[in-house]
């Protein structure tokens, strides 16, 4: 009986807890989710009553009109919904971001915050249409919010993306550096360091066209010529410690 | 009074979890508050290497914000709100 108990109450404990963790992390997914899925079902229903209305031309009634009106301005609140969460989306992984101050941080998210109560605003004026005149005049300028939004987050990302590209740079060029004095005490030593030279200038030279091309906006090409600096870097790591350990096996056995 | 073996285990449960959650409150706050400790000093070669592996993290990450913060999707809806296609209301 009392295992029996044991068992149940440990169950039920080991599901809550899963449960937990499972509506955390699917909190945020499932209100994306729905919006996504929302617009799409009300576009889909949109365009069925629009292709019903052009089949029957002039013999479409007002009611059926009005019926398709209030279908397209459905759709038209929900893509507006959908944007609104992928920005407050934007928004969360803004505020994680730790390569710009918080200060920028600030500005960004009142920036964002902004955008998000005009398409409230517009929401709010797409539901108050009665005629298709007003409906296509305010998705015009849903459309355009659209725009607007779009060139912002880009110019959010560009910055937010050379600024971290050039934190990286920094970091490689200071591994470089430490690298640059291990091969000098190697040589030292009367090792044979020409590939690991050859090497670390390849490294220092990409680096300085990471670093060209991020403060050019090119952050992309950046990253690239970054990444790969990271790898000729990590070659030189481990052929410094190899050539270290062979070398302090070396004194041993001399010893 | 006599008191059932289930009952005892619950309370038990409910201590361990309270404590658990009291540990973990008192951990957090002690690493916000704690002071950066001396680094200890470690082979050049090892530390290069945490680093570089610091720097895929962080390179990565670049990658993840620039997925997150893609507009595709208000693109692709921006293409949807043609205002002609209410002509026919």
């Amino acid at each position: 009986m009392g295992n029996k108990l044991t068992k149940i109450v440990l169950a039920v404990l080991a599901f809550l807890f899963v449960l937990s963790f499972s509506v955390a992390t699917a909190k945020t997914d499932t209100t994306t989710n729905a919006t996504a899925t929302g617009y799409e079902k009300a576009k889909k229903e949109w365009q069925t009553l629009r292709d019903s209305l052009k089949t029957k031309g002039k013999q479409a009634t007002t009611e059926e009109k009005s019926q398709a009106l209030e279908k397209a301005k459905t759709m038209v609140s929900n893509a507006i919904d959908r944007a609104i969460s992928h920005l407050k989306r934007i928004i969360q992984r803004i505020q994680k971001i730790k390569v710009i101050t918080e200060e920028r941080k600030t500005k960004l998210v009142s920036d964002l915050n902004a955008q998000i109560t005009a398409l409230e605003t517009l929401k709010t004026k797409v539901q108050a249409a009665t005629t298709k005149d007003e409906l296509k005049a305010t998705v015009g300028d849903v459309k355009n919010k659209f725009v607007e939004i779009r060139g912002i987050v880009k110019k959010i990302v560009a910055e937010i993306l050379a600024s971290h590209i050039d934190k990286t740079i920094t970091k490689l060029n200071t591994i470089a550096t430490k690298l640059e004095t291990e091969v000098v005490t190697l040589k030292t030593q009367g090792q044979d360091v020409t590939d690991f030279e050859t090497t670390l200038t390849e490294a220092k030279t990409l680096l300085t066209q990471a670093k060209t091309k991020n403060d050019a906006g090119d952050w992309k090409e950046g990253r690239r010529l970054a990444e790969q600096a990271r790898t000729k870097l990590v070659k030189l790591a481990g052929e410094i410690k190899a050539a270290k350990a062979k070398l302090k096996g070396g004194t041993s056995e001399s010893e | 009074m006599k008191v059932s073996k289930g009952f005892i285990y619950i309370v038990i449960i409910v201590v361990v979890i309270g404590l658990g959650i009291l540990g973990w409150v008192y951990l957090k706050g002690q690493k916000q508050v704690a002071v950066t400790p001396t680094p200890t000093p470690t082979p050049t070669a090892v530390t290069t290497e945490s680093q570089l592996k610091t720097v895929e993290t962080d390179l990565k990450e670049a990658e993840t914000t620039e997925t997150e913060l893609d507009t595709s999707e208000i693109e692709a809806m921006e293409k949807d709100l043609d205002p002609s296609q209410f002509d026919v209301l």
